[in-house]
């Protein structure tokens, strides 16, 4: 790699500084990241009442009920992953910086997982418990639910860019990502509901981590050509 | 085979002439939705080409 | 070869050719439309095990593999449009959609009818079943995403890449919903499909697919041609064409 006078900082040095940048903007803004958080544990409440007090009951569902109420979580989450970046200019300028934009929007979308994907990852053990799961099956749920909600949040992250010019986009962006992020559903749920029926779960956490890889790879190309589209007036 | 076993279909007669029904509707709506789509532009473009054209003419005496 | 393309990818161009090759796609579906519904509802000899139910099938798999194939169409237009920016290739895409999105509709609601006297219920979570809903879902969320942008080239390219992610994770819904399917229940319920099918059941289903297909190239030079007319609403070709018509 032959390096020039390095007028500009380098490329690892910019996506540090996006992550950085987010970080503290997350850390001013520390209400907007507990949101998704607290919407995931009201979820999650609504199903006792709606179903039966009954922990036998609870525990059936369970899996779902919590991989239902992450995607609703993560999907709520993504309104604020690049609509204050593109209202107030800043993304324009990333778009004409010259710099791969894939790399950036994925790196902001690393950072937005950070904030909202791990902290569901740490809390659902807890709400689990309350639905009557076993504690055996918390590092399966911690584990299916990292690597389901990376991909939820490229996946998430391709359709915020796509929606984001868009007046009220939030439930067209809801119909566009949910349909897509079915199959990380799919696996998600059934492998913690296979680990409580004491099965294997290697299958669907190597499948999870497949996707995860996969939109990771291209994730980001689609990020970008949709927010060259959104952001371009 | 005659008229009344065609219709019947041994009982299933209902579910499956229903479905052709409802296949054979979709099938009509489709060329109509069509063709409706299709007309209208061309009704669109019509009126822009006469409005164009009577433009044009009143131009054409004002500037005579 | 590539000139020919090049012609065909101008919108008068087009416009003409769509409107003179609709006909030899119609008139010949409507006739083997024909032929097909006479072989699958009276010459064809009935199943020995669903009976005259079967039937459903000349209808529900071509409307199936049509709602499949207009997506991957659609799909490789808007990839066709994006990356070579040819702008025909985007209306193409835009015409697709809501065909696609009816024979889906179709496919379900005769699905399910097929499905009252096979398996005794209005719906059953069937893997094919699901992934069609899927695919309808797909559908409805590219045609709500063309529907809320103004203007058309931004539409047609935030689409497309939808259309391309859509196309991408298709095989991805497709497996994910069959391995969930197989966990719950043996693969023998799916019986949508006969595994092997004897010739005389076999001919009409062909025909009848053959059909739905020229079907959907005649329906989609009409939608073709309204969307190259409301694209081209400036051009003056349009002027000369009306003034001949």
């Amino acid at each position: 790699m032959q390096s020039s006078v390095q007028t500009t900082p380098g490329l690892s040095k910019i996506l540090m500084l996006v992550m950085a940048r987010d970080l503290r903007l997350a850390v001013r803004h520390w209400d907007q990241v507990l949101q998704p958080l607290i919407f995931f544990v009201i979820v999650t409440t609504l199903f006792p009442l709606a179903i039966s007090p009954a922990l036998d009951e609870l525990r059936k569902i369970s899996p779902g009920v919590l991989w239902v109420a992450a995607m609703l979580a993560s999907l709520l989450a993504l309104e604020s992953l690049f609509r204050p970046d593109v209202e107030d200019g800043t993304m324009e300028q990333w778009v004409l910086s010259g710099q791969p934009l894939s790399l950036l929007l994925l790196a902001k979308t690393a950072t937005h997982w950070l904030l909202t994907g791990l902290p569901l990852v740490l809390m659902a053990p807890i709400v689990g418990t309350a639905l009557g799961m076993p504690q055996s099956v918390w590092p399966v749920l911690a584990g299916t639910l990292a690597l389901g909600t990376g991909s939820l949040s490229v996946l998430g992250a391709i359709g915020a860019a796509l929606t984001v010019s868009v007046r009220r986009g939030s439930v067209l962006l809801a119909l566009l990502v949910l349909p897509l992020e079915m199959p990380v559903l799919i696996f998600g749920a059934r492998a913690v509901d296979l680990a409580m029926h004491g099965e294997p779960v290697a299958g669907p956490l190597n499948l999870l981590a497949a996707l995860l890889l996969f939109f990771v790879s291209l994730g980001p190309f689609a990020m970008a050509a949709a927010m060259r589209i959104s952001v371009e007036s | 085979m005659n008229l009344k076993d065609v219709l019947d279909m041994g009982d299933y007669g209902v579910y499956v002439w229903s479905c052709y029904g409802l296949v054979l509707a979709v099938l009509v709506l489709n060329v109509w939705l069509g063709r409706r789509a299709l007309a209208e532009q061309v009704l669109h473009a019509k009126r822009r080409v006469q409005m164009a054209s009577s433009a044009d003419s009143l131009q054409g005496e004002s500037s005579s | 070869m590539w000139l020919w393309f090049h012609k065909l990818s101008s919108p008068p161009y087009a416009y003409r050719t769509a409107g003179l090759v609709r006909p030899w796609l119609f008139w010949p579906a409507v006739l083997l439309m024909a032929i097909g519904a006479v072989g699958g509802l009276v010459l064809a000899p009935e199943d020995y095990q669903q009976k005259d139910a079967f039937r459903i099938i000349y209808v529900h798999v071509p409307s199936a593999s049509l709602s499949l194939m207009i997506y991957t169409v659609m799909a490789v237009a808007a990839g066709v449009g994006i990356i070579w920016r040819i702008k025909l290739a985007h209306a193409v895409a835009a015409a697709c959609a809501p065909i696609g999105a009816w024979f889906t509709v179709a496919t379900l609601v005769t699905g399910s009818i097929y499905g009252k006297p096979m398996w005794g219920t209005w719906w059953e979570w069937d893997p094919r079943l699901t992934s069609e809903l899927i695919l309808l879902f797909l559908y409805l969320g590219y045609m709500a995403l063309r529907a809320s942008f103004d203007d058309t080239q931004r539409a047609d390219r935030a689409s497309a890449i939808l259309a391309i992610v859509g196309v991408v994770n298709v095989p991805i819904v497709k497996y994910s919903v069959v391995w969930w399917n197989s966990l719950h229940q043996g693969p023998s319920i799916s019986k949508l499909a006969a595994p092997s099918i004897e010739g005389s059941m076999l001919w009409p289903l062909l025909i009848m697919m053959l059909a739905f297909v020229l079907y959907f190239g005649a329906v989609l030079c009409d939608r073709l041609r309204g969307e190259i007319l409301r694209r081209e609403r400036n051009a003056s070709w349009l002027t000369e064409s009306l003034a001949r018509s």
